[in-house]
C-alpha cells in the first residue's frame, strides 16, 4: 500500500499557483508592452483579479480546519487482488 | 510604452485609426465563461443530494476544495488569455501604410502592413443580423504588394472606414507619383 500525507496536495497546489502567476504576468506584459493600457483593457484586469483573490480566499476559509499531516491511500494492492477474487454472496 | 513603440511610426506619420473587433464579438466568450463558472456549483448540489459522504471526509473534502479552486483559477486565466488575445489583435491605419496586428495565443504574434499607395480595391460586407443591427463587419482589400489580401475583421463602421481608406489611397498615390 502507498499513501501520502494530505499537503502533497497542497503542494501540488502551489506549484498550480506559481504557473498561474507567471501566466497572468505574461498576458500583463502583453498588454503593457504594446500600449494596449486602456479603461477596457484596466477594468478587465481588475476585474479578473477581484474573481483570483474571492478564488483564493474561499479556497483558505474552506481549508483553514484541515489537518494536512493525515495520509491517503495512493495505492492498494486490494485494489487488484480483490478484483480476482471469487464473489461472496 | 505606446502603440507607435510597437510598429515604428516614421518622423512623417500620423497614426489616423487604431481599430479593434467590435466589443459585441467578444460576447460569445463571456457568456461561455459564466456558464463554466455554474459547472461546479451545479456539481456542488449534486454532491451534496447524491454523495453527502463526499463532502465530509477527511480526504475527499479538501480534495475537492483543491480540484474547485484549481478549476475556477483556470477559468479566470483562460478568460483573461482570451481577452489579451483578442484584445492585442489591431489594424492601424496611418496615412501612409496599414498594419495588421495578430495576437495568436500568448507566445505568437504576426505583424503585417502594406502602403495605402499599393490597395487596388477595397471592399466592406456586412452579413447577419447582429453585424447589421451593431454594424459591424469585414473590410477586404486587394493590394499589388507581397500580401495579397489584408482582411479586417467584425470591424465596426465597414462602409464609412472602407470610403476612408480609399480617400486616405487616393491621397499617398498622389504623393507617390509626384515623388517620381
Amino acid at each position: 500500500m502507498i499513501t501520502a500525507p494530505l499537503y502533497v496536495l497542497l503542494l501540488l497546489y502551489f506549484l498550480f499557483l506559481a504557473i498561474f502567476i507567471i501566466f497572468s504576468c505574461i498576458n500583463l506584459w502583453h498588454v503593457y508592452s504594446t500600449g494596449n493600457l486602456t479603461f477596457t483593457s484596466f477594468a478587465v484586469t481588475v476585474i479578473v483579479g477581484i474573481a483570483t483573490i474571492l478564488v483564493l480566499y474561499a479556497t483558505w476559509t474552506l481549508l483553514q480546519d484541515i489537518v494536512w499531516t493525515e495520509r491517503f491511500t495512493l495505492w492498494n494492492n486490494d485494489w487488484i487482488t480483490g478484483s480476482f477474487s471469487p464473489y461472496s454472496y | 510604452m505606446s502603440l507607435s513603440s510597437l510598429i515604428h511610426i516614421k518622423p512623417y506619420e500620423k497614426i489616423i485609426h487604431a481599430l479593434r473587433r467590435h466589443p459585441l464579438t467578444f460576447l460569445p466568450t463571456i457568456l461561455l465563461f459564466l456558464a463554466l463558472i455554474l459547472v461546479p456549483i451545479a456539481l456542488y448540489i449534486m454532491i451534496s443530494n447524491m454523495f453527502p459522504d463526499l463532502l465530509a471526509g477527511p480526504i475527499s473534502y479538501p480534495l475537492l476544495v483543491l480540484f474547485g479552486s484549481i478549476y475556477c483559477l483556470s477559468l479566470c486565466l483562460f478568460f483573461y488569455t482570451y481577452f489579451v488575445d483578442f484584445y492585442l489583435d489591431m489594424w492601424v491605419i496611418t496615412n501612409d501604410r496599414l498594419i495588421d496586428i495578430e495576437q495568436t495565443g500568448l507566445f505568437a504574434r504576426t505583424i503585417a502592413e502594406v502602403d495605402l499607395y499599393q490597395i487596388q480595391d477595397v471592399t466592406s460586407d456586412i452579413r447577419g443580423l447582429f453585424p447589421t443591427i451593431f454594424n459591424y463587419g469585414t473590410i477586404s482589400l486587394q493590394t499589388a504588394g507581397t500580401i495579397p489580401k489584408f482582411i479586417f475583421y467584425n470591424i465596426p463602421r465597414p462602409h464609412k472606414l472602407r470610403e476612408e481608406i480609399l480617400a486616405l489611397a487616393s491621397e499617398d498615390k498622389k504623393f507617390h507619383t509626384g515623388q517620381k
